[in-house]
């Protein structure tokens, strides 16, 4: 190659695409990167009315409180970490597996059917879905409750029991999101090539061995950057569904970041200390996201960047 | 030729888009504050002068939002000689009030609830001090004396009076005991004056209706009430007998009251979901008779009955005297703080205006405009007393329409005409609950470090009582662990806390 061709007259001959990437390189820096400049609220003892550069400078005083004198964090810390893992680590795989399966239909009538009606929960609204958990796992007729009465045992409040409580959430969890979560699987099933999955069969490979040895590295590229992607999102554990799904009896599993956040700092206005466990929060997901990309990297050679 | 066209029109196309994209995004913040003339010549009648133009912010409640026209606004600003521009906040108010401020374009008078936020607020600069200004607020002055335990529970710790006082509104309690009066009766049932008696009519009911947990307790949140009944509380509150500031949940009289929840719990009187209940599923459970029993609002006795009259034309819903606890008289409530008003901008360019606002309030003729509007128009006076016009039906239609009882305007409130509005039943309720309210409680206002100090604490400790005091009741832990539930509290820095009310409330005296 000749040496490359001078900065202007590059630019130059990507104007065009340069200018059509404007609006959204100016979106991102005005809604995404201007508003980072807010992490410094973190820092100081924010002044409503004085202003974010007028407040005083405490430095590290809401990470410290939040760290380490708060008696809490480390369950916290506990609890949110592991009802992440527990959703990634049962409800990762799930859409991969129906996916897998709905690939080896035949009828596509019933594929169709099928497909559409996993991915309705996707849209009822959470408020809804705990009301119906509340209903069926209800200690006083619910519908669980009433199977186990046919098998003769005693009725049981699982709601109130906090070692049910990241079962409940993850698999509440893995119904809603099953569904939805097959589309990006299909899409990319459907982009591997037939032609491999008759030189397999011609190699007398069985229904089993096609998926394991075609379907499934066809779609690794795939998983490997949702994986990256999920992994980055741990520690942002849902508010709402949390929220509406606990109650005082499980604090012990089901108090997370932002459960502890919004009674403790929305309840107080307390801006700093809110921003605080959001930049810890930020940082967090960060480090895990990097860490996750560059393990990528290295055994898979398929990442993000 | 064709491509410089092509060019034009899009270059044309994506000006126009970022141009009306960016107008419509531009919400200009509540309108600012107009400056008129300022009151030039002191001498001259406020009457005499053009109205002055006073921009206000008020929580838009979702059930009457905020209507610029209302009459009562139109009234008041007479009244003052201002014309006010009422806007509401946006979203939620705890959320918006530290926004407007924040955005530093706050209107002349901002509505806001409660002492923290105004403290906060009032803390940083942003509010004024009314008690600064007394010179130009007489009426204000006149009622404070009238009134001084009400402004006293308002004063920051340093003395100062961010917010105007108030009174009225909401009457002087705020909840309620319910019972269904017509199951009593039909089954020869003694209204109990103790808990032990409470435990007896519970269990009597329980045999007559076997589906129904007679006393309807949704979660540990009850126990303020409860608490209340046997001379205790669920919270930190100062005792006047031995006049300290004490932690309710470790005493031996909430003990006894938590004794009571877990038998109950364990006899299946009061709801098996515990803790997972709604407000859908207690209008469920009242209004088909699986509960009897139910803390509420005066409001909910003519809500539930025209819900069940329908099916149930026996249906009666009355105020249930509430039983005592451990040698304790029975209490609804506390005596209730209304707390809620105006405050007056820091950087308003209209602040005369807006104490003559604020002081005209508490003038008998504003009191008599904001509880019952124009005569001839809402109200009339029949035998020297007022009475509603026709046309307000309800509560509801009374704010809607006319503004009466909204936020902002309703300082000094004729609670006869909350009461003139109830049907004959929640009269007779009203009045009588109205003999069993416990009289309210002290206050202690913290500086910024002290409330910064004991934070966490408070809330590690909040924390710990709403999961072990749900657990005792439910089974989930015996009572026999009390003490190591109480020790738990200690080592969460109980005397430490309570140390520093100590410290706040004395300031607070001198």
């Amino acid at each position: 190659m000749n040496g490359r061709r001078p900065f202007l007259k590059r630019l130059d001959d990507s104007k065009y695409l340069l200018l059509l990437f404007l609006p959204a390189a100016l979106f991102y820096l005005i809604f995404e990167y201007a508003p980072m400049f807010g992490i410094v609220v973190a820092f100081k003892d924010y002044n409503t009315f004085a202003g974010v550069w007028a407040s005083d400078w405490v430095g590290l005083k809401y990470f410290r409180i939040f760290l380490f004198e708060n008696p809490d964090f480390l369950l916290l810390l506990r609890n949110t970490f592991l009802l992440g893992v527990y959703s990634l680590i049962w409800g990762f795989p799930a859409p991969i597996i129906l996916a897998l399966l709905l690939n080896e239909l035949r009828s596509s009538i019933f594929k169709r059917t099928v497909q559409t009606v996993s991915y309705l929960p996707h849209f009822v609204s959470n408020v809804v879905i705990v009301s119906m958990i509340t209903m069926f796992l209800s200690p006083d007729g619910g519908l669980v409750n009433k199977i186990i009465g046919i098998f003769g045992a005693d009725p049981v409040y699982f709601l109130s029991k906090s070692e049910f409580f990241r079962t409940i959430y993850v698999s509440s969890g893995i119904w809603q999101g099953v569904g939805w979560g097959t589309i990006i699987y299909l899409a990319a099933l459907t982009a591997v090539d037939p032609h491999l999955y008759e030189a397999a069969e011609l190699d007398g490979a069985g229904r089993w061995k096609r998926m394991l040895h075609v379907s499934i590295p066809g779609i690794v590229p795939v998983i490997i950057i949702l994986l990256i992607l999920n992994i980055g999102g741990l520690l942002g554990t849902g508010f709402e569904k949390v929220f509406l799904l606990y109650n005082p009896m499980v604090y012990a599993t089901a108090d997370i970041f932002s459960t502890y956040t919004y009674r403790v700092g929305l309840l107080q206005g307390n801006f700093s200390y809110a921003t605080a466990i959001g930049v810890f929060n930020g940082v967090v997901g960060f480090i895990l996201i990097v860490a996750t990309n560059r393990l990528a990297k290295r055994t898979q050679e398929t990442s993000l960047w | 030729m064709r491509r410089k066209w092509s060019m034009a029109i899009t270059l044309i196309l994506l000006t126009a888009m970022i141009a009306a994209c960016s107008s419509g995004n531009n919400n200009p913040p509540a309108a600012s504050p107009n400056s008129s003339e300022p009151v030039a010549d002191a001498t001259k009648e406020p009457s005499e002068q053009p109205p002055t133009k006073l921009t206000m912010m008020v929580q838009s409640h979702p059930s009457w939002p905020v209507n610029k026209d209302w009459l009562v606004y139109r009234e008041l600003g007479k009244l003052a000689n201002v014309q006010l521009d009422v806007s509401g906040y946006q979203g939620d108010w705890w959320e918006a009030i530290p926004l407007v401020i924040a955005s530093g374009d706050m209107p002349d008078l901002m509505w806001m609830s409660g002492p923290d936020i105004i403290h906060k607020h009032g803390g940083e600069g942003a509010l004024v001090n009314l008690l600064d200004h007394m010179d130009q607020m007489p009426n204000l002055q006149a009622w404070i004396a009238e009134h001084q335990e009400i402004t006293d529970a308002l004063l920051s710790t340093d003395g100062k009076l961010y917010m105007n006082p108030a009174q009225g509104a909401y009457g002087d309690w705020d909840g309620l005991w319910l019972y269904r009066e017509d199951i009593f009766l039909k089954n020869n049932l003694a209204v109990p004056k103790t808990y032990e008696e409470l435990f007896d009519v519970l269990v009597k009911l329980k045999e007559l209706y076997p589906d129904s947990y007679p006393l309807f307790v949704p979660n540990w949140g009850t126990m303020n009430q409860i608490a209340l009944s046997f001379g205790t509380a669920n919270t930190f509150y100062y005792n006047e007998q031995s006049k300290k500031w004490q932690y309710g949940p470790t005493e031996e009289s909430y003990k006894q009251a938590l004794q009571f929840l877990v038998d109950a719990y364990a006899a299946k009187l009061i709801p098996v979901e515990f803790g997972s209940l709604d407000e859908n599923k207690r209008n469920e459970m009242i209004t088909t008779n699986q509960s009897f029993i139910v803390y509420g609002y005066i409001g909910q006795i003519d809500s539930f009955n025209n819900l069940a009259r329908g099916e149930n034309p026996e249906f009666k819903m009355a105020q249930f005297t509430p039983p005592g606890g451990a040698g304790n008289p029975g209490y609804h409530g506390k005596e209730f703080r209304f707390q809620e008003g105006l405050t007056v901008a820091s950087n308003s360019k209209n602040k005369e205006a807006a104490f003559r606002f604020i002081d005209s309030m508490f003038t008998e003729k504003a009191k008599e405009v904001v509880s019952w509007g124009v005569e001839g128009i809402t109200f009339e006076k029949v035998d020297g007393k007022n009475k509603y016009l026709p046309i307000v039906k309800d509560t509801a239609t009374r704010a809607v329409s006319f503004g009466l009882r909204t936020a902002g305007v309703n300082a000094w409130f004729d609670n006869e005409a909350n009461i003139s509005l109830f049907n004959e039943e929640t009269k007779a309720s009203y009045i009588e609950a109205g003999k069993h309210i416990a009289p309210a409680g002290q206050v202690a206002t913290f500086t910024k470090e002290e409330r910064e100090s004991i934070s966490l604490k408070q809330q590690a400790i909040s924390k710990f009582v709403s999961e072990n005091v749900s657990k005792f009741i439910i089974g989930q832990r015996p009572m026999s662990e009390w003490d190591a539930y109480v020790k738990g509290i200690n080592d969460l820095g109980l005397s430490d806390v309570l140390n520093v009310f100590e410290q706040a409330y004395a300031r607070s005296q001198q």
